[in-house]
């Protein structure tokens, strides 16, 4: 319940930002596979069908992953598609329930080198270069600040907990994401 | 559209569970059928 709250707070926000019109216009692949989920967020999606990894009996990812010829998962290829790919809509084969990482997006948690985990705000998303453009960049991040938080505390202490599970499990062989830091998620 | 440049470090990877929803089998035909005599 609390969820599905947030969710649909998450949508309006984006929705009052006009994100649909940027995402209509950006050129970059669909989601790729790395789509980290709550415990309840895998189950619930297991529940539609959709196919879920789970590694370590820890955290959870919508399977994406393709299939090693000797059998097992090839986690040596570098960015699956996301195997819920909207195919050209913008719009995803689960996006009425696609996971809270989805909504989220451009927003994210990210380990800090201080071993700390913000907010972070992903630089390129072509709705974060057109926020840019515009010059409506730092009205945005105010307003995502004041979003973030108000993520019930239940709800982020999950969320940090298992990205910091998702992250142990983690490497960028392509260097770190483009972002920029927008506030912290965790109470120092 | 989602961009994190993260990938799985296989060599963490001690146990894989891949949880796969079984498809509800088509009921068959004789035995929805009414059965006559």
């Amino acid at each position: 319940m609390i969820l599905g709250k947030l969710y649909l707070g998450l949508d309006g926000f984006w929705q009052d930002f006009n994100i649909a019109a940027a995402c209509a216009n950006c050129q970059d692949p669909d989601c790729v596979g790395y789509v980290w989920l709550l415990k309840e967020e895998a189950d619930s999606l297991y529940e539609l069908g959709v196919p879920i990894i789970e590694i370590n009996d820890g955290p959870c990812f919508i399977h994406s992953f393709p299939q090693a010829l000797g059998g097992g998962i090839d986690f040596s290829y570098r960015y699956p598609p996301c195997n819920q790919l909207c195919q050209g809509t913008r719009r995803c084969s689960i996006y009425e329930n696609r996971p809270l990482v989805c909504r989220l997006y451009p927003l994210a948690l990210e380990m800090q080198p201080n071993g700390m985990v913000m907010w972070v705000l992903h630089q390129d998303c072509e709705f974060v270069r057109r926020q840019k453009r515009l010059g409506l960049l730092t009205d945005f991040e105010e307003v995502a600040r004041r979003v973030l938080s108000r993520i019930p505390q239940v709800v982020l202490t999950k969320l940090v907990i298992t990205y910091r599970a998702v992250y142990d499990i983690s490497l960028f062989p392509d260097g770190p994401n483009q972002t920029k830091i927008i506030k912290e998620a965790e109470n120092v | 559209m989602s961009k994190c440049k993260a990938v799985v470090d296989s060599k963490k990877v001690t146990k894989l569970t891949v949880k796969v929803k079984p498809k509800p089998q088509p009921a068959s035909p004789s035995a929805s059928q009414p059965k006559t005599k």
